[in-house]
């Protein structure tokens, strides 16, 4: 296993450095750079937009900006006379010229997502890392409870939906199923903020918390009404998924020998289909854990967006619209590194449950 | 199942009573809306979009009041919004040097007072350069800032400038004795003091309450201001979109839509919002924008883009544009749309037509001037002078030039491009009335839009035939020098992207920078000769300018509006809860 576990990481990295680059392409491919967009006016001149974009580095090539981003600049300095102070630099990377006065300064500031630092928000200004540590708390909230939701009312529907094929309610819950899977999120978000915000005023039309001068958010279970629309759209996709998949794997297994042979036990309905049928359907369902939390999160970005909602999924969402490529960079790394230690937690989940299965 | 639907009918019961107790703690505290994202910098002198603006308008001082009704500099009077320190300013003769009488009852919220120390501590940090502050136009005139005592700030200038009084007061004052000691004789550390992000000490109608990211802003009331502060604050929600802040509004979630910097009731709402206010529902404010919706047409070259002068201030051949670059061309599109069409159609209705480079919102713009109009004959004998002429009888086929068109060659079709920036569809569906239009008399328009930076990139390029686009928030002092003079035609930066050329609109730029004695019917006056051959010339092809609403709860009380200034009188605001 732990050979595995090893192997896994291995091959990782290629793919992980292959997700880096291509997402910065695509970034450096859009249209504009941050600076049109933060300063688009007439009174602001072409040389002092100039002087912000040096001052960003957004205008050195690609290759030049991405490897600044991937292993900072810092380690190009040298102690030309040895008196102890980095005083020249090797001319690898255009140097930034940081304080736009027209001279670039030595290089030294950055280190590089390899070593950690994601670098500063080229909008907010402030340390990406600590962009993304303050809106996580509010996507985990979310994320978990549609998760909760999606599994506490997914996972019995699906098997309720097996042992009772072609029932009412297994029909319902099919079509019913296909529908919300059809639905876009976002439509589905907004139709509701409309029926129960704005015509029934049961809930807030978004945001996480109520308004304050201070600004403070009050525990969850004093806020949860804000919590009621986006976790229930959020969760609606993974719930009608959970439906079917565990209504098709509770299915398979009530046709197995071993079914048959509990029956010829005398076993009743209900020990056969809790005990024998339920917990070996949900064998296939851990392979699912990993995309799960990915399609979490992405189904996040739009229902933050639509609800206000301050998480994760807004940030990355507002950044991108600004061109704030750290930031974008930033959300897209640890998306990525979710992703893949999501997908092999579940080939390893799979593993533990199944012992039939060896992992190669 | 049936428990099912009970459990979440019984859920979203309970969930309305936590609601209701929420919506409560906005109190008497004026809550409005924000859909351009968070401050991310309330330093005055770097903050740079609209909710930062609006934010700084509350928390700092500035040189001098703007006169909320007139909107020119004020010395003494009332606006909280400015906050100013002038009671009175003196110029000499020259016009070089300008001596400012400052107020000394100001304090920043520590008990320190505000004085022409700090005024001159702040210019200083501009005018070192080290700063990322966008506010240096100042710089071009502005020879040195003293401050001769507390009250008495002494400016000189290098060359006579009348818009130099606006540009004085383009930022807010820091406090000296707060940021120089956080600096260590370093103004480029300016730009990355914690205080841009908590501003503790300032000297507005309010002090800096919290910063959540991605929902809220908050203010608190300064009790320390020069006079008693009515609100308790002023929050600032953070919404996705305006229609959300719109439906918040409705259901009395926030007691205002947009924010002091910012009208936000969208033109197609409001003619429900004026039906809504009529019958009492809640207060709305009206009034036409400082901002205008145009096309630029490139009068040069597209293939080959140069700027306007070279190095040593030579003209430069920039060529000319096969088709835009003869004004009667200019002049026969200018007559070929409907412009009702276009303001009801496309901006609902909500726009007045413009006649020139500014809106009626400014003193510069030139209100008797008549704006173009339909006259399809007119516009195509004008274009039948100008060599373009239906040479098939088909009107469904463009127009193309004989050997009498000035720049294109005999057979060219008049086909051309026009680009506009995707999602705004007040400016989509203007394209489509103009390429409808321009396509019944033969002129055949490939409307495109584009995404915003890409368009930029092709505006600022050069690299365009027509270009539909808005400028928001113009100055009052309508001098478009980087707009429509050489000076602005750079290629892939400057603002004359039109690459326009006239000396006589240069020369009097000029004059009316330096008219001695600065007087306002003089700089009028100028402004309006420009104005009149602008509108001939058609640089750009000028169509609306947008009317803007304001809307406050009935909660809000004494609210005192003007145009573009929205709460001169905040400290007099009452919310009743």
């Amino acid at each position: 296993m732990l050979k595995y576990i090893i192997r896994r990481l291995v091959q990782s990295i290629p793919i992980f450095f292959g997700i880096t680059l291509l997402s910065y392409f695509l970034l450096w491919l859009a249209p504009g750079d941050p600076i049109i967009r933060l300063y688009f006016a007439p009174n602001i001149k072409a040389e002092r937009r100039a002087e912000l974009r040096a001052q960003l580095g957004v205008d050195d090539p690609f290759h030049i900006q991405y490897l600044r981003w991937l292993t900072g600049d810092d380690w190009l300095r040298w102690d030309s006379d040895s008196d102890g102070i980095a005083d020249q630099a090797f001319e690898l990377f255009t140097q930034l010229d940081t304080n736009g006065d027209g001279i670039p300064e030595l290089p030294g500031s950055n280190y590089g997502i390899l070593r950690g630092d994601f670098g500063d928000s080229f909008v907010r200004k402030k340390p990406v890392m600590e962009i993304i540590a303050a809106a996580i708390p509010a996507t985990l909230e979310l994320s978990i409870t549609a998760l909760f939701l999606a599994m506490v009312l997914g996972i019995p529907i699906g098997v309720i939906s097996a042992v009772k094929k072609g029932s009412l309610f297994d029909n319902v819950a099919r079509v019913l199923a296909v529908v919300i899977n059809a639905v876009p999120n976002f439509w589905l978000g907004l139709i509701l903020i409309l029926i129960f915000g704005v015509y029934l005023g049961f809930v807030p039309l978004g945001g996480r918390c109520g308004l304050t001068l201070t600004g403070e958010c009050p525990p969850i279970l004093q806020r949860w009404q804000y919590l009621v629309l986006p976790a229930i759209v959020l969760a609606g996709a993974d719930l009608a998924n959970f439906s079917r998949y565990l209504r098709t794997s509770t299915l398979e297994v009530l046709s197995q020998d071993y079914i048959r042979t509990a029956k010829a036990k005398g076993l009743s309905q209900r020990q056969i289909d809790f005990r024998h049928a339920f917990r070996n359907a949900l064998i296939p369902f851990a392979t699912l854990l990993g995309p799960i939390l990915t399609n979490l999160w992405a189904g996040a970005t739009v229902i933050e967006t639509v609800f206000a909602w301050p998480g994760l999924g807004r940030v990355f969402f507002n950044a991108a619209i600004q061109q704030d490529y750290p930031v974008v960079m930033g959300i897209v790394i640890i998306s990525a590194i979710a992703t893949i230690l999501g997908l092999m937690l579940s080939d390893i989940l799979y593993v533990i449950i199944d012992p039939r299965i060896r992992l190669t | 199942m049936h428990k099912l639907m009970r459990i979440i009918f019984l859920v979203l019961f309970v969930a309305s009573f936590g609601f209701a107790a929420s919506a409560q703690e906005g109190g008497g505290i004026l809550i409005g809306t924000n859909f351009g994202g968070d401050p991310t910098n309330m330093n005055p002198l770097i903050s740079n979009n609209t909710v930062e603006l609006a934010l700084n308008e509350f928390l700092f001082p500035s040189l001098y009041n703007i006169d909320p009704e007139t909107r020119a500099p004020m010395k003494a009077g009332r606006n909280d919004q400015d906050n100013g320190l002038a009671l009175d300013w003196t110029i000499s003769d020259d016009g070089l040097v300008y001596t400012f009488t400052l107020r000394d009852d100001l304090t920043w919220n520590d008990g320190a007072p505000v004085t022409a120390f700090d005024y001159k501590f702040t210019f200083d940090a501009l005018a070192s350069g080290e700063t990322s502050s966008p506010r240096t136009d100042v710089l071009q005139s502005v020879e040195s800032v003293e401050a001769v005592d507390a009250t008495t700030l002494v400016v000189t200038l290098k060359l006579a400038s009348c818009r130099v009084i606006e540009e004085l007061d383009d930022f807010g004052i820091l406090p000296q004795h707060i940021i120089e000691p956080m600096l260590d004789g370093n103004y480029a550390e300016i730009d990355n003091l914690e205080y841009n992000k908590n501003p503790n000490v300032t000297a507005g109608v309010f002090n800096f309450g919290a910063l959540v990211p991605d929902q809220q802003t908050s203010l608190i009331r300064n009790e320390n201001y020069w006079m008693d502060v009515s609100p308790e604050g002023y929050i600032i929600r953070n919404v996705p979109d305006q229609i959300v802040g719109i439906e918040q509004f409705l259901v009395g979630e926030v007691n205002s839509v947009g924010t002091a910097g910012s009208a936000s009731v969208p033109a197609v709402q409001m003619q429900d919002f004026r039906d809504r206010a009529e019958a009492g529902e809640f207060q709305i404010y009206e009034y036409v924008d400082d901002g205008l919706t145009f096309v630029g047409f490139n009068l040069a070259d597209r293939g080959n883009p140069v700027n306007g002068n070279d190095d040593d201030g030579n003209p430069m051949d920039q060529g000319k544009h096969p088709l835009f670059g003869d004004v009667r061309v200019r002049q026969a599109v200018a007559q070929a749309v409907n412009y009702t069409d276009i303001i009801e159609g496309a901006a609902e209705g909500e726009a007045v037509q413009v006649n020139s480079f500014g809106t009626p919102a400014l003193w510069g713009y030139d209100s008797s001037i008549e704006p173009w109009e339909y006259n399809p004959e007119a516009a195509l004998a004008l274009l039948a002078e100008a060599g373009f002429v239906d040479d098939d009888d088909d009107p469904s086929s463009p127009l193309v030039a004989t050997e009498d068109a000035l720049y294109a060659e005999p057979g060219t079709p008049f086909a051309f491009e026009l680009l506009t920036n995707s999602g705004n569809l007040v400016r989509e569906a203007a394209g489509t009335v103009i390429q409808d239009q321009l396509g019944q008399i033969g002129i055949e328009v490939d409307f495109q839009t584009q995404e915003f930076g890409a368009l930029v990139q092709f505006l600022l390029g050069q690299d365009f035939d027509a270009i539909m686009i808005g400028f928001t928030n113009l100055d009052q002092d309508t001098d478009a020098r980087n707009v429509f003079t050489p000076v602005g035609d750079l290629v892939g930066g400057g603002f004359n992207f039109v690459s326009y050329r006239n000396d006589r609109v240069t020369e009097l730029y000029d004059e009316a920078l330096a008219l001695p004695g600065c007087s306002f019917e003089g700089r009028q006056a100028l402004y309006h000769e420009i104005s009149r051959i602008l509108h001939e010339d058609l640089p750009w092809w000028w169509l609306f300018a947008p009317f803007s609403m304001y809307a406050e709860a009935n909660s809000v009380q004494n609210w005192m509006p003007y145009a573009e200034i929205r709460y001169a009188n905040m400290a007099d605001i009452a919310i009743s809860p």
